[in-house]
């Protein structure tokens, strides 16, 4: 196997990571403040996508589409946020089945109203154009999926770690009643968080739709992703989700290249060893 | 008519008649008491009496089934925690809790309300705890036992409190750190603060508080002044088993 072979995996796996982290980081911080393990999180990436494809098919452009995706599946899991799961508070089991129905819900939906055939968005041509570096040619969209999940990474990691919105969702992650307790509106910031991370799901489906296509189960597929991500990184912390993301990216790229047979074998080998020696993820803190 | 000048005190906190659950038992009966402006009222009683479950239903941690809480008349005793710490009623728990991964500053940061000018501010919180101050920009979660006992008192303050609930404040700490933690409650109180302390140290307590409640199996046993308690050497034998 050539370099040229390893470098191009390299960033297939880069390219998976990012959108992992797209994925993972609002599913992480969802689950890190109120305790709530959305498993409708990976329908609202597979939903993104689908939005955003027919966004494109009626003749707008991808960023459009991207734009479209995250405002369509954030009020979606604003109104899911509002109206089920704040009902159902500290209800934890009524929380799952509630999500897991919804995710079915969503994945039927998606099946009446965009068929079940596989769909590849495409990616725009501004995009697609092949980059020339050290002698090798890259595809121009992957590159652009790591650039942008690393500026959105920065973002989120600015928002987090440097306001006081952000350093009010740590709090809250520590010690949510000690928050409330000196007044910070953990509900609304629980509010904001849940639509944060559906917009960044839903954006992070269409950003792959050109690399992964959208089909049904690809919901499916992503959402145990994001349960790796986030068990590695530990639960609540950005930084954690960024570094899970990557290591998840690589070891499932290099996995289903390699030795496809064992590629969920080597998914989830990692996962049990960080959890051996870190029950709380690379990053997360000791159980609350 | 200004506070300091009239006759009698107003009423900070009163607790009529509230019955808490704490998961499936019932820990409080009808507890009633008042706390005046500008006083301290220790609440003593022996483990399991229910002094930490009356502080969590007056700030909300532990809803009431029945009965009512009023801070300075409004009533409370239905409302979510975050809203009550807006009303003005600050705890400063068991155990601390400050929030560790955050820095001092940010612990204070995120308690302190956007254009509020609480009584005791930064420049007052930082001057009185100089340790923090230095430690700023440090985690808190890196503190020791009595520095993240200043940040959890500090932290309470800066949210311009009119009543401040103490759980334990002297817990585990090293005995100038409870005479530091003693002589801050006794400034706050100079600072016209209303002031509710649960303490196993009974000494602590007595030294600044001006009204007692007794708890014993989630009732109050007794009310009375701290200068009775003080008067009488065999009062905290009889009531709480202390020697």
């Amino acid at each position: 196997m050539s370099i040229g072979f390893w470098l191009l995996q390299s960033l297939n796996a880069l390219a998976l990571g990012g959108l992992l982290f797209l994925l993972s980081s609002g599913f992480s911080l969802i689950f890190g403040l109120m305790r709530v393990a959305n498993l409708s999180h990976g329908a609202y990436f597979m939903l993104g996508a689908y939005v955003g494809l027919s966004v494109l098919q009626a003749g707008f452009g991808f960023i459009e589409a991207i734009l479209a995706a995250g405002v369509v599946i954030a009020v979606l899991g604003g109104l899911i946020e509002r109206f089920l799961l704040r009902r159902l508070a500290n209800r934890t089991l009524a929380q799952v089945l509630v999500t897991l129905g919804l995710a079915f819900a969503i994945a039927d939906i998606c099946l009446m109203l965009w068929s079940g055939d596989p769909m590849q968005l495409p990616a725009p041509r501004w995009l697609s154009q092949p980059i020339r570096a050290f002698g090798f040619v890259f595809p121009g969209y992957r590159v652009f999926v790591v650039e942008v999940s690393i500026v959105v990474a920065i973002l989120l990691w600015l928002l987090i770690e440097r306001t006081k919105l952000g350093a009010m969702v740590r709090a809250s992650v520590d010690d949510i009643q000690m928050a409330r307790g000196v007044g910070i509106p953990a509900q609304k910031l629980f509010s904001f968080i849940f639509c944060l991370g559906a917009a960044l799901a839903g954006m992070g489906g269409v950003l792959g739709g050109p690399i992964l296509s959208v089909y049904p189960g690809l919901d499916g597929e992503m959402l145990p992703l994001a349960l790796v991500v986030v068990i590695l990184g530990g639960i609540g912390s950005i930084g954690g989700a960024f570094v899970g993301a990557y290591i998840t990216g690589f070891v499932y790229t290099f996995g289903q290249t390699l030795l496809p047979a064992f590629s969920y074998v080597i998914l989830f080998l990692p996962m049990i060893v960080v959890l051996a020696f870190r029950p709380s993820g690379l990053f997360g803190k000791s159980a609350p | 008519m200004q506070a300091d000048t009239s006759p009698k005190p107003a009423d900070a906190l009163v607790l009529t008649g509230i019955n808490t659950r704490y998961g499936e038992s019932h820990v409080l009966h009808d507890v009633s008491l008042t706390l005046q402006e500008g006083r301290v009222l220790a609440l003593l009683g022996r483990n399991g009496a229910g002094k930490t479950t009356t502080m969590h239903s007056v700030i909300g941690y532990q809803p009431v089934m029945s009965g009512s809480i009023t801070l300075f008349g409004q009533e409370i005793s239905a409302l979510v925690p975050e809203a009550i710490s807006d009303l003005g009623i600050a705890l400063v728990p068991q155990g601390r809790r400050i929030f560790t991964s955050l820095t001092v500053q940010e612990n204070l940061d995120v308690a302190h309300r956007r254009g509020s000018k609480p009584r005791f501010g930064f420049d007052t919180l930082f001057e009185w705890f100089p340790r923090l101050k230095e430690r700023r920009q440090q985690r808190a979660g890196t503190l020791s036992g009595g520095e993240q006992q200043m940040l959890a008192i500090a932290r309470a303050l800066i949210t311009d409190p009119k009543v401040v609930l103490f759980d334990e404040p002297s817990e585990g700490l090293a005995p100038q750190i409870v005479e530091e933690v003693g002589a801050i409650l006794h400034r706050l109180k100079a600072g016209g603060l209303s002031i509710i302390l649960v303490e196993q140290n009974t000494k602590l307590a007595l030294s600044v508080a001006d009204d007692v409640v007794i708890l014993n199996s989630g009732q109050v046993a007794v009310t009375c002044s701290a200068q009775d308690v003080s008067n009488d050497p065999d009062f905290l034998v009889n009531h709480l088993g202390v020697y």
